[in-house]
């Protein structure tokens, strides 16, 4: 079965079973190994993608659900401005020590950011509430947002519609 | 920020095959056919009848890399098959027939079982002081409970893996691994190879640690093994499920307390019987049961104590290295019956155990005298200050007394737990792993500097903390110095990752081979190579055959107290709040206040994790668990507020285990006030409540 799909803004032709998870497409056949897989069951977040804008554990979407689709990994997000301002706050506050959780929550602070520039702190957390950091780094990783927010969000990166 | 190509599920080399494993369905019996279907072109099933070398692992003790007609846990590995599409390697283990002959097995589920004809005794130790019996019979009152647990998941970030590239003479492999010296050792007298021809990278580990040890010797066992029947790059990931079900978990306990008290309530003689489960084979497990012995008696003083332990072989999956290995069950025994003892004395815990922890001068249930200034008093005083724990506590009580019964009553069910906990920090008897630990720094030609060690603990953030201490001692800017990247062909073997060797031991090691650079830096040419190697100090005062004396070199403190609250319909507890006061020598000076801060909270999480989650029958463990149970460590919207104070006393010390030692006794006898039931067993989940409740 081939599915076109728009990648990082780059179409995307792949050809194989519809059921094959777009975390396996995006780290096996794109090598975007920014996305990271930790429970293969959408419990933990660490796969988080756009997909059409709106964040989605990539470990749960089967090919079937891509065509036509856009979808933004951490590696077409880190492009933004967004990124950029949000990467700082984030290592300003010593978040993420291990880094394995990193991508998931900064493209779900990301979404947050672009709907609401200036969220509380419970905001964040409901937020970020499909994100496990195992480092237990919450409250650097809530105060780093919370040091972006002061600073404008202009768009939501990858929303096409 | 994007870790790319960084931890070990990144690393994918061309025309790479990947690897599965077929695994036991049965606890315990004999494999007496395996009828592989003719498989594809280049795909390919090994069973231990093609291992070259020796099929097994040790670390210290042994088991075996891929089982041989005999299993004895579901779940044991016991045929792998390596392909280019992971898919069909699915449908291919599908394929396989597999006739076993089946025979009871042994689980240690509770007291009873301990006395059962197939509990097999490991190994025992004992050791007691004073005049037990006769304490025991002088008692005004005699309170006697038992305490179980049940063995622990990880739940570590990344994945375990690895990636094994064998060229037909030597073999490099990529692994998750803590400790890469013991894994190449390992793959060499699997392959019987020479262990110069095995090279082990290790990329970024993930926190936690402590779950990289044995699973990656297994792994990395089969990933070789794969890679050297194929000649092909063999990759090997776990899914969590996988993992969560067959690896390595901690041992589970059942631990019996005896404690004689006189009139005004103070001990006069504690004798405790720990039984730890070492599951199907015992690796690691005697030195667990050493830990769980030596801190049976918690941090108390009593003149007469008696301690029986003993390790027995179940058909669990097999305990390796954890947290708290052994320390955690005991100390959770301990403290929940402490919390009886003062709730039968109608006292306040705080004040309890202000009488009877021990103190500076006092002597420990082997002999030793404690050499601190305090023993766990500092802590206790500060947990109790910070968390208003006496006042709640005596609060609680009220309400409880008020209440008719759980079913009639609409407002949560509040109680507060305050458990203390110690660490022994630098066993004096035989090696764990310390000794011969080295560190190798190099000032070059370009007066850069390059630090060399196995041991890189991205939880402590050690590369950060490494450039610190050689930036301080020699007056070199942090971008002028290297970390060389983990690799058995270029680094010293500074023992398994941990991080209370990195503080005691690696930091130490870093700071000594800066000062001889420095003393040398105007004499010598470049460039120069300094090696230092640690020595455990001999000390007399521990004999290990009669367990005598002072078994640590010196003890971290931990005090936690946890609220919570119980939704008396669902019974569903909810953490309001816990404080930790930790006392592990000047830990901030080293690490910042923040970055210990952070260590200790990513441990109370994981502990958290654990009293709350469900406990599993060990048949369902290969079939698929729901998602709320593989994840029970809380997120971002019910993480409770977490307090954390620092006492710096002496040098720095490991921290240690001190929280998954105190969080669960903690919320035990925080259960325990809420529900007015005395609680014996960890985790609690809702439906264990219940089953307190109705009986």
């Amino acid at each position: 079965m081939k599915i076109n799909f728009l990648v990082n803004k780059r179409p995307v032709t792949i050809d194989g079973s519809p059921v094959r998870r777009l975390v396996d497409i995006l780290r096996i056949d794109l090598r975007l190994t920014g996305t990271k897989e930790g429970c293969g069951e959408g419990s933990c977040g660490s796969c988080v993608v756009l997909m059409n804008g709106n964040l989605v554990n990539s470990c749960l979407i089967p090919a079937f659900k891509l065509p036509d689709s856009e979808i933004v990994t951490i590696e077409g997000y880190a492009q933004s401005k967004e990124y950029t301002d949000l990467k700082q706050a984030l290592e300003d506050a010593g978040a993420f020590p291990c880094g394995f959780c990193s991508s998931g929550i900064i493209l779900a602070a990301g979404n947050l950011l672009a709907e609401n520039s200036s969220p509380t702190e419970a905001e964040i957390r409901e937020a970020l509430s499909g994100n496990i950091c195992r480092c237990g780094d919450y409250d650097s990783i809530i105060k780093g947002i919370r040091g972006v927010t002061a600073k404008p969000q202009s768009r939501r990166y990858g929303k096409t519609r | 920020m994007i870790a790319k190509q960084d931890f070990i599920a990144d690393i994918l080399p061309g025309d790479c095959l990947y690897g599965l494993t077929l695994r036991s369905e049965i606890a315990r019996g004999n494999i007496l056919s395996i009828k592989v279907p003719e498989l594809p072109s280049g795909y390919k099933a090994v069973t231990a009848a093609d291992i070259p070398g020796v099929n097994y692992i040790k670390y210290p003790g042994r088991m075996p890399c891929l089982a041989y007609k005999k299993v004895n846990f579901i779940g044991e590995p016991f045929l792998l098959m390596a392909g280019k599409d992971r898919a069909v390697l699915r449908e291919l283990l599908k394929l396989i027939e597999v006739e076993y002959k089946e025979e009871e097995p042994f689980f240690l589920e509770g007291m009873k079982d301990r006395d059962n004809q197939r509990c097999r005794v490991l190994k025992r130790l004992s050791f007691s002081r004073g005049k037990i019996k006769e304490s025991l019979k002088n008692a005004y009152q005699i309170v006697e409970a038992d305490y179980r647990t049940v063995a622990q998941e990880h739940f570590y970030a990344d994945t375990q893996g690895a990636v094994a590239l064998w060229d037909g003479k030597s073999l490099i492999i990529h692994s998750s691994t803590q400790d890469p010296f013991a894994l190449r050792h390992n793959i060499a007298g699997l392959l019987a190879l020479n262990p110069r021809r095995v090279r082990v990278i290790s990329p970024t580990l993930g926190c936690s640690l402590d779950g990289k040890l044995e699973p990656s010797f297994m792994l990395g066992g089969h990933a070789a093994f794969l890679s050297y029947a194929t000649a092909k790059p063999v990759k090997m990931i776990y899914s969590r499920e996988e993992d969560i079900a067959c690896t390595f978990k901690s041992p589970g306990s059942c631990i019996t307390h005896r404690t004689a008290l006189d009139q005004e309530g103070k001990p006069l003689g504690i004798q405790v019987e720990i039984t730890l489960d070492a599951g199907a084979y015992q690796l690691n497990s005697a030195h667990g049961l050493l830990k769980a012995a030596l801190s049976a008696c918690g941090g108390y003083n009593c003149p007469n104590l008696e301690v029986k332990a003993q390790l027995i072989r179940s058909n669990r999956v097999p305990a390796g290295i954890f947290p708290g290995f052994g320390e955690a069950q005991s100390f959770f025994a301990m403290e929940l019956h402490a919390a009886r003892l003062t709730e039968i004395a109608h006292e306040d815990p705080a004040r309890w155990k202000h009488r009877n922890l021990l103190k500076r001068g006092d002597i420990l249930p082997t002999g030793g005298k404690i050499r601190e200034d305090a023993g766990g008093l500092p802590v206790l005083e500060k947990v109790v200050a910070i968390s208003d724990f006496s006042r709640k506590h005596a609060a609680y009580n009220a309400l409880k007394n008020r209440r008719e019964s759980i079913a009639n009553t609409r407002n949560p069910l509040r109680g507060i737990g305050l458990a203390v906990c110690s660490k022994g920090i630098g066993y004096q008897g035989e090696d764990h792993g310390d000794n011969g630990c080295t560190v190798n720094v190099r000032l070059e030609l370009d007066r850069r500097l390059t630090i060399l060690t196995s041991i890189v603990d991205n939880e402590l953030e050690s590369s950060r903390i490494f450039k610190q201490i050689a930036a301080r001692i020699l007056d070199i800017e942090p971008e002028k110095i290297t970390i060389a990247p983990v690799d058995t062909a270029n680094v010293p073997n500074s023992g398994a990752a941990s991080s209370v060797r990195t503080l005691t031991v690696v930091f130490r090691l870093l700071e000594k081979c800066c000062l001889a650079i420095k003393k040398r830096r105007l004499t010598s040419s470049l460039p120069i190579k300094v090696r230092r190697s640690y020595k455990t100090p001999e000390e007399p005062g521990w004999d290990i055959e009669s367990l005598r004396g002072s078994p640590y070199r010196e003890y971290s403190w931990g005090a936690t107290v946890l609220e919570l609250e119980i939704d008396p319909v669902t019974l569903q507890p909810n953490c309001r709040g816990i404080w930790l006061a930790i006392d592990t020598g000047s830990i901030v000076d080293l690490l910042t206040e923040k970055l210990a801060v952070r260590m200790v909270k990513g441990m109370v999480i994981r502990a958290l994790g654990y009293a709350a989650s469900v406990e599993h029958e060990q048949s369902d463990l290969l079939h698929v668990l729901c998602p709320d149970e593989h994840y029970a460590v809380p997120g971002f919207m019910n993480l409770p507020p977490i307090e954390i104070n620092f006492i710096g006393r002496g040098e720095a010390r490991g921290i240690g285990d001190l929280p998954f030692s105190g969080v669960a006794p903690a919320y035990g006898a925080a259960v325990s006030q809420a529900t007015g039931y005395y609680i014996d067993q960890m985790p609690l989940s809702p439906g264990i409540i219940q089953k307190y409740m109705e009986h």
